[in-house]
Protein backbone atom coordinates (compact mmCIF):
# COMPACT_ATOMS: atom_id res chain seq x y z
CA UNK A 1 0.00 0.00 0.00
CA UNK A 2 2.85 2.48 1.26
CA UNK A 3 5.00 1.13 -1.99
CA UNK A 4 1.93 1.83 -4.44
CA UNK A 5 1.67 5.15 -2.85
CA UNK A 6 4.96 6.15 -3.12
CA UNK A 7 4.63 4.65 -6.54
CA UNK A 8 1.97 7.26 -7.35
CA UNK A 9 3.60 10.48 -5.95
CA UNK A 10 6.65 9.99 -7.87
CA UNK A 11 4.48 9.91 -11.27
CA UNK A 12 2.87 12.93 -10.07
CA UNK A 13 5.59 14.82 -8.77
CA UNK A 14 7.15 13.96 -12.54
CA UNK A 15 4.10 15.07 -14.70
CA UNK A 16 4.07 18.72 -12.39
CA UNK A 17 7.67 18.57 -13.21
CA UNK A 18 6.65 18.71 -16.90
CA UNK A 19 4.43 21.10 -16.54
CA UNK A 20 6.30 23.94 -15.18
CA UNK A 21 8.63 22.87 -17.86
CA UNK A 22 6.29 23.30 -20.38
CA UNK A 23 4.66 26.60 -18.65
CA UNK A 24 8.38 28.02 -18.63
CA UNK A 25 8.94 26.77 -22.40
CA UNK A 26 5.80 28.45 -23.06
CA UNK A 27 6.85 31.73 -21.52
CA UNK A 28 10.02 31.74 -23.25
CA UNK A 29 7.89 31.43 -27.03
CA UNK A 30 6.10 34.36 -25.78
CA UNK A 31 2.62 32.53 -24.96
CA UNK A 32 1.99 34.74 -22.20
CA UNK A 33 1.88 37.39 -25.33
CA UNK A 34 -0.11 35.54 -27.03
CA UNK A 35 -2.66 35.53 -24.31
CA UNK A 36 -2.22 38.98 -23.30
CA UNK A 37 -3.25 39.68 -27.42
CA UNK A 38 -5.89 37.43 -27.18
CA UNK A 39 -7.28 39.16 -24.31
CA UNK A 40 -6.96 43.02 -25.75
CA UNK A 41 -8.44 41.37 -29.06
CA UNK A 42 -11.42 40.21 -27.14
CA UNK A 43 -11.79 43.34 -25.24
CA UNK A 44 -11.88 45.64 -28.51
CA UNK A 45 -14.23 43.42 -30.16
CA UNK A 46 -16.83 43.70 -27.24
CA UNK A 47 -16.52 47.49 -27.31
CA UNK A 48 -16.73 47.13 -31.15
CA UNK A 49 -20.12 45.94 -30.67
CA UNK A 50 -21.16 49.34 -28.85
CA UNK A 51 -19.56 51.21 -31.39
CA UNK A 52 -21.43 49.90 -33.85
CA UNK A 53 -24.87 50.19 -32.19
CA UNK A 54 -23.59 53.65 -31.63
CA UNK A 55 -23.42 54.18 -35.05
CA UNK A 56 -27.15 52.15 -35.77
CA UNK A 57 -28.52 54.08 -33.43
CA UNK A 58 -27.67 57.53 -34.92
CA UNK A 59 -28.40 56.50 -38.47
CA UNK A 60 -32.02 55.16 -37.79
CA UNK A 61 -32.69 58.20 -35.75
CA UNK A 62 -31.46 60.44 -39.01
CA UNK A 63 -33.21 58.36 -41.02
CA UNK A 64 -36.47 59.22 -39.17
CA UNK A 65 -35.71 62.72 -39.08
CA UNK A 66 -35.53 62.86 -42.90
CA UNK A 67 -38.93 60.84 -42.80
CA UNK A 68 -40.88 63.17 -40.52
CA UNK A 69 -39.82 65.91 -42.84
CA UNK A 70 -40.63 64.44 -46.13
CA UNK A 71 -36.65 63.87 -47.06
CA UNK A 72 -36.53 62.82 -51.13
CA UNK A 73 -34.16 59.63 -50.98
CA UNK A 74 -33.03 59.69 -47.36
CA UNK A 75 -31.11 56.42 -47.38
CA UNK A 76 -29.12 57.85 -50.56
CA UNK A 77 -28.72 61.51 -49.09
CA UNK A 78 -27.44 59.59 -45.97
CA UNK A 79 -24.98 57.33 -47.53
CA UNK A 80 -23.52 60.07 -49.50
CA UNK A 81 -22.62 62.26 -46.47
CA UNK A 82 -21.35 59.20 -44.92
CA UNK A 83 -18.57 58.24 -47.69
CA UNK A 84 -18.25 62.57 -48.32
CA UNK A 85 -14.44 63.84 -48.39
CA UNK A 86 -12.61 66.64 -48.72
CA UNK A 87 -9.01 66.28 -49.81
CA UNK A 88 -6.52 68.40 -48.37
CA UNK A 89 -4.69 70.69 -50.38
CA UNK A 90 -0.73 70.54 -50.90
CA UNK A 91 0.89 72.08 -47.89
CA UNK A 92 4.78 71.58 -49.69
CA UNK A 93 4.02 74.79 -51.82
CA UNK A 94 2.37 76.91 -49.03
CA UNK A 95 1.82 79.70 -51.46
CA UNK A 96 -1.92 80.43 -51.35
CA UNK A 97 -2.66 77.37 -49.27
CA UNK A 98 -5.51 79.27 -47.22
CA UNK A 99 -7.18 80.37 -50.24
CA UNK A 100 -7.04 76.80 -51.26
CA UNK A 101 -8.34 75.49 -48.32
CA UNK A 102 -10.77 78.05 -48.17
CA UNK A 103 -11.84 76.58 -51.82
CA UNK A 104 -12.51 73.24 -50.78
CA UNK A 105 -14.05 74.12 -47.67
CA UNK A 106 -16.27 76.35 -49.51
CA UNK A 107 -17.66 74.00 -52.27
CA UNK A 108 -17.82 71.22 -49.62
CA UNK A 109 -20.46 73.58 -47.81
CA UNK A 110 -22.44 74.63 -50.91
CA UNK A 111 -22.58 71.07 -52.06
CA UNK A 112 -24.01 69.97 -48.85
CA UNK A 113 -26.70 72.81 -48.99
CA UNK A 114 -27.22 72.03 -52.39
CA UNK A 115 -28.12 68.36 -51.72
CA UNK A 116 -30.40 69.24 -48.29
CA UNK A 117 -31.88 71.54 -50.03
CA UNK A 118 -32.80 69.25 -52.88
CA UNK A 119 -33.56 66.82 -50.59
CA UNK A 120 -35.94 68.53 -48.29
CA UNK A 121 -37.32 71.23 -50.72
CA UNK A 122 -40.58 71.75 -48.37
CA UNK A 123 -38.71 72.74 -45.05
CA UNK A 124 -37.57 75.49 -43.29
CA UNK A 125 -33.52 76.47 -43.07
CA UNK A 126 -33.46 75.63 -39.31
CA UNK A 127 -34.70 71.88 -40.35
CA UNK A 128 -32.60 71.48 -43.10
CA UNK A 129 -29.45 73.17 -40.80
CA UNK A 130 -30.59 70.35 -38.52
CA UNK A 131 -30.60 67.30 -40.80
CA UNK A 132 -27.15 68.52 -42.10
CA UNK A 133 -25.79 68.59 -38.61
CA UNK A 134 -27.78 64.98 -37.84
CA UNK A 135 -25.80 63.63 -40.77
CA UNK A 136 -22.48 64.49 -40.29
CA UNK A 137 -23.06 63.20 -36.21
CA UNK A 138 -24.45 59.73 -38.43
CA UNK A 139 -20.75 60.08 -40.51
CA UNK A 140 -18.62 60.84 -37.24
CA UNK A 141 -19.79 57.87 -35.41
CA UNK A 142 -20.01 55.41 -38.72
CA UNK A 143 -15.97 56.60 -39.46
CA UNK A 144 -15.10 56.17 -36.12
CA UNK A 145 -16.48 52.79 -36.30
CA UNK A 146 -14.99 51.70 -39.37
CA UNK A 147 -11.33 53.29 -38.66
CA UNK A 148 -11.19 50.80 -35.40
CA UNK A 149 -12.47 47.99 -36.85
CA UNK A 150 -9.71 48.50 -39.84
CA UNK A 151 -6.86 49.11 -37.27
CA UNK A 152 -8.28 45.75 -35.15
CA UNK A 153 -7.99 44.01 -38.76
CA UNK A 154 -4.84 45.52 -39.91
CA UNK A 155 -3.41 44.54 -36.30
CA UNK A 156 -4.50 40.94 -36.67
CA UNK A 157 -3.75 40.69 -40.36
CA UNK A 158 0.24 41.45 -39.99
CA UNK A 159 0.68 40.32 -36.35
CA UNK A 160 1.35 43.74 -35.02
CA UNK A 161 0.17 43.30 -30.99
CA UNK A 162 2.10 47.06 -30.60
CA UNK A 163 -1.25 48.37 -32.85
CA UNK A 164 -3.70 45.67 -31.29
CA UNK A 165 -2.67 47.34 -28.01
CA UNK A 166 -2.03 50.72 -28.84
CA UNK A 167 -5.89 50.54 -30.18
CA UNK A 168 -7.32 48.82 -27.09
CA UNK A 169 -5.77 51.29 -24.36
CA UNK A 170 -7.31 54.11 -26.59
CA UNK A 171 -10.31 52.76 -27.14
CA UNK A 172 -12.11 53.50 -23.74
CA UNK A 173 -11.32 57.27 -24.26
CA UNK A 174 -12.95 56.72 -28.34
CA UNK A 175 -15.88 55.03 -27.13
CA UNK A 176 -16.37 58.23 -24.60
CA UNK A 177 -16.46 60.56 -27.81
CA UNK A 178 -18.58 58.73 -29.78
CA UNK A 179 -20.90 58.07 -27.00
CA UNK A 180 -21.29 62.27 -26.30
CA UNK A 181 -21.91 62.75 -30.26
CA UNK A 182 -24.40 60.08 -30.01
CA UNK A 183 -25.82 62.74 -27.13
CA UNK A 184 -25.32 65.57 -28.52
CA UNK A 185 -27.24 64.24 -31.38
CA UNK A 186 -30.56 64.44 -29.70
CA UNK A 187 -29.83 68.24 -28.11
CA UNK A 188 -29.40 68.85 -31.81
CA UNK A 189 -32.15 67.90 -33.67
CA UNK A 190 -34.15 69.09 -29.93
CA UNK A 191 -32.47 72.15 -31.14
CA UNK A 192 -31.10 72.86 -27.71
CA UNK A 193 -27.71 75.16 -27.70
CA UNK A 194 -24.99 73.68 -27.30
CA UNK A 195 -21.60 74.30 -25.16
CA UNK A 196 -19.83 75.77 -28.51
CA UNK A 197 -23.12 78.01 -28.96
CA UNK A 198 -21.41 79.56 -25.41
CA UNK A 199 -19.87 82.68 -28.03
CA UNK A 200 -22.92 83.51 -30.14
CA UNK A 201 -24.97 82.79 -26.83
CA UNK A 202 -22.32 86.01 -25.28
CA UNK A 203 -22.93 87.89 -28.66
CA UNK A 204 -27.06 87.82 -28.05
CA UNK A 205 -27.11 88.54 -24.74
CA UNK A 206 -24.45 91.75 -25.57
CA UNK A 207 -26.73 92.74 -28.30
CA UNK A 208 -30.52 92.85 -26.29
CA UNK A 209 -33.86 91.94 -27.42
CA UNK A 210 -34.46 94.63 -29.57
CA UNK A 211 -30.77 94.04 -32.16
CA UNK A 212 -31.68 93.63 -35.88
CA UNK A 213 -29.56 91.17 -37.35
CA UNK A 214 -28.51 91.21 -40.62
CA UNK A 215 -27.11 89.09 -42.91
CA UNK A 216 -23.36 90.57 -44.15
CA UNK A 217 -21.58 86.86 -45.33
CA UNK A 218 -22.78 83.07 -45.90
CA UNK A 219 -25.14 82.01 -42.45
CA UNK A 220 -23.59 85.17 -40.58
CA UNK A 221 -25.15 88.15 -39.30
CA UNK A 222 -24.36 91.21 -37.68
CA UNK A 223 -26.06 93.91 -35.68
CA UNK A 224 -25.18 97.73 -34.43
CA UNK A 225 -25.11 98.40 -30.68
CA UNK A 226 -24.49 101.29 -28.60
CA UNK A 227 -22.67 100.56 -25.45
CA UNK A 228 -21.43 103.52 -23.03
CA UNK A 229 -20.88 105.88 -25.97
CA UNK A 230 -19.19 102.88 -28.22
CA UNK A 231 -20.37 101.79 -31.23
CA UNK A 232 -20.39 98.15 -31.44
CA UNK A 233 -20.43 95.61 -34.13
CA UNK A 234 -21.83 92.51 -32.80
CA UNK A 235 -21.54 89.33 -34.99
CA UNK A 236 -22.24 85.77 -35.02
CA UNK A 237 -23.49 83.25 -36.82
CA UNK A 238 -27.19 82.99 -38.16
CA UNK A 239 -28.97 80.92 -36.05
CA UNK A 240 -31.43 79.31 -34.68
CA UNK A 241 -30.12 76.69 -37.47
CA UNK A 242 -27.04 74.90 -35.99
CA UNK A 243 -24.16 76.91 -38.27
CA UNK A 244 -20.97 78.28 -37.70
CA UNK A 245 -20.96 80.74 -40.11
CA UNK A 246 -17.95 83.07 -42.09
CA UNK A 247 -17.09 85.36 -38.80
CA UNK A 248 -13.71 86.13 -40.33
CA UNK A 249 -14.93 86.97 -44.09
CA UNK A 250 -17.46 88.88 -41.76
CA UNK A 251 -15.26 91.27 -39.93
CA UNK A 252 -12.99 91.86 -42.74
CA UNK A 253 -15.93 93.45 -44.34
CA UNK A 254 -16.88 95.07 -41.82
CA UNK A 255 -13.36 96.75 -40.90
CA UNK A 256 -12.64 97.66 -44.44
CA UNK A 257 -16.02 99.22 -44.86
CA UNK A 258 -15.51 101.39 -41.50
CA UNK A 259 -12.17 102.23 -42.81
CA UNK A 260 -13.35 103.19 -45.66
CA UNK A 261 -15.45 105.62 -43.92
CA UNK A 262 -13.01 106.87 -41.73
CA UNK A 263 -14.13 105.29 -38.95
CA UNK A 264 -11.33 102.55 -38.11
CA UNK A 265 -12.17 100.33 -35.13
CA UNK A 266 -10.49 100.32 -32.00
CA UNK A 267 -10.63 97.12 -30.77
CA UNK A 268 -11.67 93.31 -32.21
CA UNK A 269 -12.70 91.23 -29.20
CA UNK A 270 -13.39 87.13 -30.06
CA UNK A 271 -15.30 85.02 -27.48
CA UNK A 272 -15.34 81.53 -28.07
CA UNK A 273 -15.69 77.95 -26.13
CA UNK A 274 -12.28 76.51 -25.50
CA UNK A 275 -11.18 73.02 -24.09
CA UNK A 276 -10.11 73.16 -21.00
CA UNK A 277 -7.60 70.95 -19.33
CA UNK A 278 -8.18 67.94 -16.92
CA UNK A 279 -8.61 69.50 -13.64
CA UNK A 280 -10.30 73.35 -14.79
CA UNK A 281 -13.32 74.14 -13.72
CA UNK A 282 -16.13 74.44 -16.59
CA UNK A 283 -17.61 77.98 -17.15
CA UNK A 284 -14.79 79.62 -15.90
CA UNK A 285 -13.09 82.53 -18.27
CA UNK A 286 -9.92 84.13 -19.31
CA UNK A 287 -8.78 86.60 -21.55
CA UNK A 288 -6.05 87.16 -24.12
CA UNK A 289 -4.36 88.20 -27.20
CA UNK A 290 -5.72 86.46 -30.66
CA UNK A 291 -8.56 85.42 -32.05
CA UNK A 292 -10.44 82.82 -30.24
CA UNK A 293 -11.60 80.39 -33.10
CA UNK A 294 -11.25 76.99 -33.65
CA UNK A 295 -11.37 77.06 -37.33
CA UNK A 296 -8.39 74.86 -39.83
CA UNK A 297 -7.09 78.14 -40.71
CA UNK A 298 -9.39 80.10 -43.02
CA UNK A 299 -11.13 82.43 -40.92
CA UNK A 300 -8.25 82.79 -38.42
CA UNK A 301 -6.34 83.98 -40.73
CA UNK A 302 -8.80 86.74 -41.43
CA UNK A 303 -9.21 88.17 -38.24
CA UNK A 304 -5.01 88.40 -37.96
CA UNK A 305 -4.49 89.81 -41.08
CA UNK A 306 -7.24 92.51 -40.83
CA UNK A 307 -6.22 93.35 -37.11
CA UNK A 308 -2.32 93.74 -38.46
CA UNK A 309 -3.44 95.18 -41.82
CA UNK A 310 -5.28 98.46 -39.36
CA UNK A 311 -3.45 98.19 -36.79
CA UNK A 312 -6.34 97.29 -34.37
CA UNK A 313 -5.80 95.22 -30.80
CA UNK A 314 -7.02 91.77 -31.51
CA UNK A 315 -8.58 90.46 -27.81
CA UNK A 316 -9.79 86.90 -27.00
CA UNK A 317 -12.39 86.10 -24.22
CA UNK A 318 -12.55 81.78 -23.90
CA UNK A 319 -15.72 80.21 -22.30
CA UNK A 320 -13.46 76.96 -20.47
CA UNK A 321 -15.39 73.23 -21.15
CA UNK A 322 -14.83 69.45 -21.85
CA UNK A 323 -15.35 68.05 -25.61
CA UNK A 324 -18.29 66.82 -23.49
CA UNK A 325 -20.00 69.77 -22.97
CA UNK A 326 -18.51 71.11 -25.75
CA UNK A 327 -21.05 69.23 -28.19
CA UNK A 328 -24.03 68.47 -25.80
CA UNK A 329 -26.66 70.69 -24.25
CA UNK A 330 -25.25 73.48 -22.32
CA UNK A 331 -25.20 73.19 -18.36
CA UNK A 332 -25.72 75.32 -15.46
CA UNK A 333 -22.19 75.95 -15.70
CA UNK A 334 -21.83 77.10 -18.78
CA UNK A 335 -24.44 79.01 -19.36
CA UNK A 336 -22.89 80.68 -15.86
CA UNK A 337 -19.68 81.08 -17.79
CA UNK A 338 -21.65 82.86 -20.36
CA UNK A 339 -22.92 85.23 -18.19
CA UNK A 340 -19.33 86.47 -16.92
CA UNK A 341 -17.78 86.54 -20.33
CA UNK A 342 -20.55 89.15 -21.00
CA UNK A 343 -19.74 91.22 -18.01
CA UNK A 344 -15.78 90.41 -19.40
CA UNK A 345 -15.85 91.67 -22.67
CA UNK A 346 -17.97 94.83 -21.51
CA UNK A 347 -14.98 95.42 -18.36
CA UNK A 348 -12.20 95.25 -21.52
CA UNK A 349 -14.58 97.37 -23.90
CA UNK A 350 -14.54 100.11 -21.17
CA UNK A 351 -10.71 99.81 -20.63
CA UNK A 352 -9.31 99.63 -24.04
CA UNK A 353 -11.85 101.86 -25.92
CA UNK A 354 -13.24 105.21 -24.99
CA UNK A 355 -16.37 106.38 -25.88
CA UNK A 356 -17.14 107.47 -29.57
CA UNK A 357 -14.72 104.54 -30.59
CA UNK A 358 -15.93 101.42 -32.36
CA UNK A 359 -15.13 98.27 -31.27
CA UNK A 360 -16.03 94.61 -32.88
CA UNK A 361 -17.25 91.84 -30.95
CA UNK A 362 -17.72 88.45 -32.65
CA UNK A 363 -19.12 85.59 -30.88
CA UNK A 364 -17.52 82.56 -32.64
CA UNK A 365 -19.50 78.94 -32.59
CA UNK A 366 -22.58 76.87 -33.73
CA UNK A 367 -25.45 79.33 -32.91
CA UNK A 368 -28.17 75.64 -32.89
CA UNK A 369 -30.86 76.80 -30.57
CA UNK A 370 -29.69 80.44 -30.47
CA UNK A 371 -31.38 83.60 -32.76
CA UNK B 1 9.87 7.38 6.25
CA UNK B 2 10.63 8.54 2.98
CA UNK B 3 7.73 7.75 1.12
CA UNK B 4 5.97 9.54 3.36
CA UNK B 5 8.03 12.80 2.94
CA UNK B 6 7.24 12.39 -0.48
CA UNK B 7 3.81 12.50 0.06
CA UNK B 8 3.71 15.19 2.21
CA UNK B 9 5.73 17.57 -0.28
CA UNK B 10 3.13 16.57 -2.50
CA UNK B 11 0.53 17.56 -1.11
CA UNK B 12 2.48 20.97 -0.45
CA UNK B 13 3.14 21.86 -4.12
CA UNK B 14 -0.59 20.32 -5.11
CA UNK B 15 -1.97 22.69 -2.00
CA UNK B 16 0.71 25.85 -3.71
CA UNK B 17 -0.78 25.23 -7.02
CA UNK B 18 -4.07 25.61 -6.16
CA UNK B 19 -3.92 28.53 -4.22
CA UNK B 20 -1.91 30.05 -7.15
CA UNK B 21 -4.35 29.39 -9.82
CA UNK B 22 -7.10 30.61 -7.28
CA UNK B 23 -5.56 33.41 -6.95
CA UNK B 24 -4.85 34.32 -10.79
CA UNK B 25 -8.35 33.87 -11.27
CA UNK B 26 -9.58 36.06 -8.65
CA UNK B 27 -7.29 38.56 -9.73
CA UNK B 28 -8.28 38.31 -13.81
CA UNK B 29 -11.79 38.18 -12.77
CA UNK B 30 -11.69 41.04 -10.91
CA UNK B 31 -9.72 43.22 -13.84
CA UNK B 32 -11.86 42.28 -16.41
CA UNK B 33 -15.23 43.43 -13.86
CA UNK B 34 -13.48 46.80 -13.43
CA UNK B 35 -12.98 47.06 -16.93
CA UNK B 36 -16.44 46.25 -17.89
CA UNK B 37 -17.87 48.64 -14.89
CA UNK B 38 -15.71 51.48 -16.58
CA UNK B 39 -17.33 50.78 -20.27
CA UNK B 40 -20.58 50.80 -18.72
CA UNK B 41 -20.28 53.75 -16.57
CA UNK B 42 -18.95 55.70 -19.90
CA UNK B 43 -22.14 54.82 -21.84
CA UNK B 44 -24.56 55.34 -18.60
CA UNK B 45 -26.82 57.97 -19.92
CA UNK B 46 -28.14 60.45 -17.36
CA UNK B 47 -31.56 62.18 -17.38
CA UNK B 48 -31.41 65.68 -18.21
CA UNK B 49 -34.34 68.54 -17.53
CA UNK B 50 -33.96 71.22 -19.68
CA UNK B 51 -35.00 75.02 -18.91
CA UNK B 52 -34.83 78.58 -20.61
CA UNK B 53 -34.43 81.50 -18.70
CA UNK B 54 -36.40 84.54 -19.47
CA UNK B 55 -35.41 88.32 -18.84
CA UNK B 56 -37.71 90.91 -18.82
CA UNK B 57 -36.59 94.23 -18.11
CA UNK B 58 -33.74 92.65 -15.66
CA UNK B 59 -35.91 90.33 -13.59
CA UNK B 60 -35.48 86.92 -14.47
CA UNK B 61 -37.52 83.83 -14.71
CA UNK B 62 -37.09 80.41 -14.91
CA UNK B 63 -39.11 77.68 -17.03
CA UNK B 64 -38.84 74.73 -18.61
CA UNK B 65 -37.66 73.90 -22.03
CA UNK B 66 -40.33 74.13 -24.70
CA UNK B 67 -39.91 73.27 -28.16
CA UNK B 68 -39.07 75.94 -30.52
CA UNK B 69 -37.41 77.98 -27.42
CA UNK B 70 -34.33 79.64 -28.45
CA UNK B 71 -31.56 82.10 -27.52
CA UNK B 72 -32.41 85.64 -27.93
CA UNK B 73 -35.79 84.80 -28.60
CA UNK B 74 -38.26 87.63 -28.44
CA UNK B 75 -41.28 86.63 -26.45
CA UNK B 76 -43.32 89.59 -26.13
CA UNK B 77 -43.98 93.27 -24.29
CA UNK B 78 -43.94 92.71 -20.58
CA UNK B 79 -43.58 95.04 -17.93
CA UNK B 80 -43.52 98.60 -18.46
CA UNK B 81 -42.61 98.68 -21.90
CA UNK B 82 -39.95 96.23 -22.10
CA UNK B 83 -39.53 93.38 -24.26
CA UNK B 84 -38.88 89.84 -22.37
CA UNK B 85 -36.97 87.72 -24.08
CA UNK B 86 -34.63 83.83 -23.55
CA UNK B 87 -31.39 84.74 -22.22
CA UNK B 88 -30.33 81.50 -22.23
CA UNK B 89 -31.26 77.72 -22.31
CA UNK B 90 -29.35 74.89 -19.97
CA UNK B 91 -29.65 71.09 -18.89
CA UNK B 92 -29.27 70.17 -15.61
CA UNK B 93 -28.74 66.17 -14.41
CA UNK B 94 -32.06 64.79 -12.69
CA UNK B 95 -30.93 63.13 -9.47
CA UNK B 96 -32.70 59.60 -9.24
CA UNK B 97 -33.98 59.04 -5.75
CA UNK B 98 -31.99 55.91 -4.20
CA UNK B 99 -34.88 53.18 -3.77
Amino acid sequence: MVEGASSLATWIQTLLQLLWMLFIVMLILGFNQRLQVYLWVRDIRSKMVILDSLASEARNRTLDFLLKNNAKNPETLLNRVQEFFVIEPVTIEPTDIIKRLEHLFNIRVRRFKEDFEKALSDVDEVVRGKAEVAAEITAVLNFIHKLVRHYLLLGEKTNNWVLIMQLQLQLSQILQIASTYRRALEDFLEGRPVGDAAGPMTAVRLAGPNAKWIEIERDTTYTEVDFEGRKLFIIKAKGPAPEVGKPGSAVEKIVKSLAEKGRTPSLIITVDAALKLEGEDSGTIADGVGAAIGDPGPEKIKFERVAAEYGIPLRAVIIKMSLEEAVMAVDKKIYEGVEKAVERVKEIIRSESSPGDVVIVAGIGNTGGVV
Amino acid sequence: MQTLMQADNLAQTAAFLLLFTLVLVIVMAYLMSKQKALTKSMLIQSRRRFYSVIDCGGSQQVREFQPGDYVGKVLGPCGEGGQAWIIGIYSEEVKESMK
